[in-house]
């Protein structure tokens, strides 16, 4: 009897030096937010950490912003549930700071939650789904787009594919004839066109360039003009099935139907075929005067140079009185990855032009490499010949930021390679001399991933 | 001239036969058989798991200079390689 009541007092005893142990301990000064334990069932603590991850990335602290958005991703699924949609603005930013750290592994897998979280949204809210896939889009390309990304190749087909996916939502909800297609099947050409330049490079294309997941499968790779024919070909189906889709729309006009016109000019300029580019832009001359323009209205809508591959696609054509007195070219490089491709990603990323590294001003003239273009004196189109080739010459640096040999020499590398596409002047290409373009070339990779 | 004229007929009617035989037509529903679009082929991969998706290319047949369009299955491609793989080790050992 006496044994237990010694068990007892003995175990009180213990109990109570545990309980003051742990009293006193609470009873000590607050640890600051870094080293204390998050009390992830805080109220607004997502929201407290955000703002700390964004202020984070704003000063390109991107491993404390990376840090942030994890605790805050955390507190959002306590709080709210593994599957709330409120996770997609952290989740977002957490991506573009580990893409700033070429941390591709956390990159891939934010993805894939992203992408998992997002097919979720599918059956509920289709306007949702198809925002996910917008941002996912532009968080793929980003990453493509890292010059420091040895599998570039795969981002990039895994935002085609991306792309393709959102058709087939489109298609299944709005049906095949829905014109929402069109942006979507832009965004698929355009990622033909980076492909291609990705082509170009090698000599053999990689089976990267074709699958967006890793093992390599036998008989993938193609040689590199099968493959270069093959993302040409896909991409003029496309633009072909855009033009049908509008052409079969309540909203079909003669004016659209010449702007995808000359978005199929475009198109063939861009793999070289002048002939049949000329071909498209001289129906479209031909379109806008069936639409009721003026002739100097459609010779004023072509009068200027224009960078290609145009990134947003549009039917709608800018009045004159909208495209400004500046005649001034102004060319964003996107990545020495896809060489001769402006940035698509600048208003995704918030970026502006200012923060290149590299910026250039220069002049050319834009011509022909054969005589058989119009002279003053010829009328017709008929004098059009093969062959034919849009070259910029004269090129001449009139400043560069820095100012040494090495950066004049990679903008007039950089300047050669792009492709523009030729004045129209009454369905006949002329001559542009003395065009004034300023370049930005090539964002760094953290700039890649936006200011904020 | 007019002798070669009956051997160009004769070339031109084997010609248009070999193309409308390549749209090889469907009897039992009456529709043309035709490989689906680069495109359409995209859109199905961007859909299916990687083993399910197809393949089209440009490939010559032995025995003739025409090259043919095929499309094939991921995982078949992935099958005949390792099969002719095992062959060629088999052999060498």
């Amino acid at each position: 009897m006496r044994r237990s009541y010694l068990k007892v007092l003995t175990w009180l005893a213990v109990t109570g030096l545990a309980c003051w142990l742990s009293l006193a301990h609470s009873q000590q000064p607050v640890p600051t937010i870094d080293s204390r334990w998050v009390d992830n069932f805080e109220q607004g603590l997502s929201e407290q950490l955000f703002d700390q991850g964004l202020s984070a990335l704003r000063d390109s602290d991107f491993p404390a912003a990376e840090h942030k958005f994890l605790e805050a991703l955390l507190s959002i699924k306590v709080n709210h549930g593994l599957s709330s949609e409120l996770q997609f603005p952290p989740l977002k930013l957490l991506i573009q700071s580990q893409i700033a750290q070429a941390k591709w592994k956390s990159v891939d897998q934010h993805l894939g939650y992203y992408a998992w979280l997002n097919s979720k949204t599918y059956s509920v809210n289709i306007e949702s789904y198809l925002n996910g896939i917008e941002i996912l889009h532009q968080l793929y390309l980003a990453a493509a787009a890292d010059v420091n990304n040895a599998e570039s190749g795969r981002y990039l087909i895994a935002a085609k594919y991306l792309n393709w996916r959102a058709v087939s939502a489109i298609e299944a909800t709005f049906g095949a004839a829905s014109l929402r297609l069109p942006p979507w099947l832009y965004n698929i050409v355009l990622t033909h066109f980076y492909q291609s330049t990705l082509t170009k490079r090698k000599g053999l294309t990689s089976y990267d360039y074709k699958s967006e997941s890793p093992g390599i499968v036998s008989g993938w790779t193609l040689p590199k003009n099968e493959s270069l024919q093959k993302n040409y070909g896909i991409g003029l189906e496309l633009l072909q099935r855009i033009r049908a889709l509008y052409i079969n729309s309540d909203s079909a006009s003669a004016e659209i139907e010449a702007m995808i016109l000359v978005y199929l000019g475009d198109w063939e300029l861009l793999f070289g075929r002048v002939n049949s580019a000329l071909n498209f832009y001289q129906q479209a001359f031909a379109g806008f005067i069936a639409a009721g323009l003026e002739q100097a209205e459609v010779n004023d809508f072509f009068d200027r140079a224009v960078a290609l591959p145009i990134t947003e696609f549009n039917v709608s054509r800018q009045p004159e009185s909208q495209r400004g007195n500046n005649r001034k070219l102004t060319y964003v490089a996107w990545s020495s990855t896809f060489p001769g491709a402006s940035n698509p990603l600048l208003q995704f990323l918030n970026s502006t032009a200012e923060t290149s590294e590299l910026k250039a001003l220069a002049t050319f003239n834009l011509t022909a490499n054969s005589q058989r273009t119009r002279s003053p004196t010829t009328s017709t189109s008929s004098e059009l010949g093969r062959g034919f080739k849009y070259l910029i010459t004269n090129l001449q640096l009139l400043a560069t930021t820095p100012d040494n040999e090495s950066v004049r020499q990679q903008a007039l590398q950089e300047i050669s390679v792009l492709q523009l596409r030729p004045k129209i002047e009454d369905g006949i290409p002329v001559e542009i001399r003395n065009i004034e373009l300023e370049y930005f070339s090539a964002l760094s990779p953290a700039a890649l991933t936006g200011s904020f | 001239m007019l002798r070669l004229l009956p051997r160009f007929t004769r070339l031109f009617t084997v010609a248009v036969f070999a193309m409308v035989s390549a749209c090889a037509a469907n009897p039992d529903r009456g529709e043309t058989r035709r490989l689906p679009t680069d495109a359409e082929v995209e859109q199905y991969n961007a859909a299916v798991e990687p083993a399910e998706r197809i393949v089209c290319r440009q490939e010559t047949p032995v025995g003739s200079n025409i090259p043919k369009r095929v499309c094939r299955y991921v995982r078949d491609i992935e099958e005949t390689s390792a099969f002719h793989r095992e062959q060629l080790r088999r052999a060498l050992n």
